[in-house]
């Protein structure tokens, strides 16, 4: 009995969609819009995420370290910062390495070459390079470096140390608001959306009171009636969603390059691959939003006319 | 076979559809009610149909009160009552077979019955051979034939039929009316709802004249008196 009931409500489902083909149509074209809208601004958040996240991996600050520090010194002022939550990576630079990088940077350049071949001692500091999880979190690590205990070491805090404060402070305030910006559009977004998608199932019902009537007068059961109207509903959300995810994908591989050039301009990072990665936090949502929310609105707008 | 209590229905804003309707039609029997426009005629039949739910009163249905009827059990009520309508009430986007195999499909029925029974009843009302028509295919005396066609499917022991000619000339009015007879001489209870006067007075059987949802009359061979 229930596979009868479940049949007839798909079969019935399908002859509506099909006989009313034209509401059909532009149903799914509104749901694929919503969807498409949604999915779109999902996107750009992602890529602003990853862009903000590639921007802050690059942020470091370099302690410079002062001559007399020793090697155990250093390596127990390594140690202690790598002990901070908030701190992604520490890692050292001995004199001789700096001086060795410097040579390497400059050995295009026979003046310096020259005056490094004069030098009779290494004047380069050893540093400590910090990279902290996000731009924000340098604050709590600069007030850890900020004690006397550490000032020992620190050569370059009176120079550096406020411009980096600076630095990081603006950045991390600009980072702050994209994420805010990003998220108020994506609501607003969201919620038009939900309410033309829930707009669109109670029009597409409407025109079918007069048959939710005859359907009661020949005796259809409240479930009976529903079922077919939940499942053109869900055909709806299912085929529109299906067209935005088609409409994005093909949209974000043709614009992969442009994108590339400016969020992630001099990386490693690939387009198509936080496509892969995301794929089900820029669509899945949605997808799932459209069904729920299309099954709900079906609901809602039959019951009106299940009255008796 | 229905028996009217005392029946009152009112409507918001102190509107008097029915006051103090007590009847009994018996199993069989072919009952015409009559009376002019918004003297409670279909408000009546909707009651039979639970449509509409009674202000005072009891209402039975064979051993059925259906006064208090709850909503889940209305769709039972009605797949055991065949109604009829002046805009018969037709699924646009469904062959002529497809709205008479509706009614079984609603109340669970097996494909093999669907196919042995829908062609059975189209064939009474003259149909069968249109059975994949649609509605705005066909006239509107055929559209009436199918919705009784529809209402024939359960094999109804009540056919309640309110102004089934009223949008139809006089050769289709005689036709359904001749159908309506027909399906009477089954055995079926018949409550026919009209205003036409002809018909009513053609027919010689019983008639209900109600006035200002008053029941003023009540012939055992009665005519169209109002």
């Amino acid at each position: 009995m229930m596979v009868l009931q479940a049949s007839r409500a798909i079969k019935f489902a399908l002859q509506n969609f099909q006989r009313n083909l034209w509401l059909s149509i532009v149903t799914l074209i509104i749901v694929a819009v919503a969807v498409f809208s949604i999915s779109l601004v999902s996107a750009l958040n992602v890529l602003g995420e990853r862009a903000l996240q590639t921007v802050e991996k690059k942020v470091d600050v370099t302690l410079e370290l002062k001559p007399e520090v020793t090697d155990d010194q250093a390596e127990d002022f390594q140690n202690r910062l790598r002990q901070l939550s908030n701190v992604e990576s520490v890692s050292y630079q001995s004199k001789a390495a700096a001086l060795e990088n410097f040579k390497k940077l400059h050995e295009q350049d026979p003046n310096i070459q020259e005056l490094l071949a004069e030098l009779t001692s290494n004047p380069l500091p050893a540093s400590v390079i910090i990279k902290a999880k996000r731009i924000s979190d340098f604050e709590a690590i600069m007030k850890f470096v900020d004690n006397e205990e550490n000032l020992k070491l620190v050569a370059n805090k009176d120079r550096d140390f406020q411009d980096s404060q600076t630095v990081i402070t603006k950045l991390t305030q600009i980072t702050d608001r994209i994420r805010e910006i990003g998220l108020l559009v994506s609501g607003v977004f969201a919620l038009l959306s939900l309410i033309v998608l829930f707009n669109t199932i109670r029009i597409a019902i409407y025109t079918h009171r007069e048959e939710i009537g005859i359907m009661r007068l020949v005796g259809a059961s409240n479930g009976f009636i529903r079922s077919p109207f939940i499942l053109e509903s869900i055909i709806y959300s299912l085929l529109g969603a299906g067209l935005a995810i088609i409409v994005i994908v093909l949209l974000w591989q043709s614009t992969a390059p442009a994108m590339h050039r400016f969020f992630f301009s001099g990386t490693d990072i690939t387009v198509s691959g936080i496509l892969k990665e995301e794929f089900w936090a820029i669509i899945g949502w949605e997808l799932l939003g459209a069904l729920v929310l299309s099954t709900l609105s079906a609901w809602i707008a039959t019951r009106r006319y299940l009255k008796v | 076979m229905i028996t009217f209590e005392k029946v009152s229905k009112f409507y918001p804003h102190n509107v008097v559809a029915l006051k103090d309707i007590s009847l009994t039609i018996a199993s069989g029997e072919f009952v015409s009610i009559v009376g002019q426009s918004g003297t409670g005629k279909t408000t009546l039949a909707k009651l039979i149909i639970a449509e509409e739910r009674l202000s005072e009163g009891r209402l039975i249905i064979g051993d059925w009160d259906i006064t208090h009827i709850d909503s889940k059990d209305v769709p039972l009520l009605r797949r055991q009552i065949g109604v009829v309508f002046q805009d018969f009430k037709l699924l646009p986007q469904k062959t002529l077979f497809e709205n008479v195999a509706f009614a079984l499909e609603v109340s669970g029925a097996s494909h093999a019955k669907i196919i042995q029974i829908v062609p059975q009843v189209l064939k009474i009302v003259g149909l069968h051979h249109k059975q994949d028509r649609f509605p705005r295919e066909v006239s509107g005396g055929e559209q009436q034939r199918v919705v009784i066609a529809r209402a024939l499917v359960h094999r109804p022991k009540i056919l309640v039929a309110d102004e089934p000619t009223g949008n139809l000339d006089a050769i289709n009015a005689h036709e359904i009316v001749e159908l309506l007879l027909k399906i009477n001489s089954f055995g079926t209870t018949v409550v026919l709802v009209t205003h036409n006067r002809e018909i009513v007075n053609s027919l010689r059987k019983r008639v209900l004249t109600l006035d200002h949802g008053h029941l003023v009359s009540d012939q055992a061979s009665g005519k169209y008196r109002l």
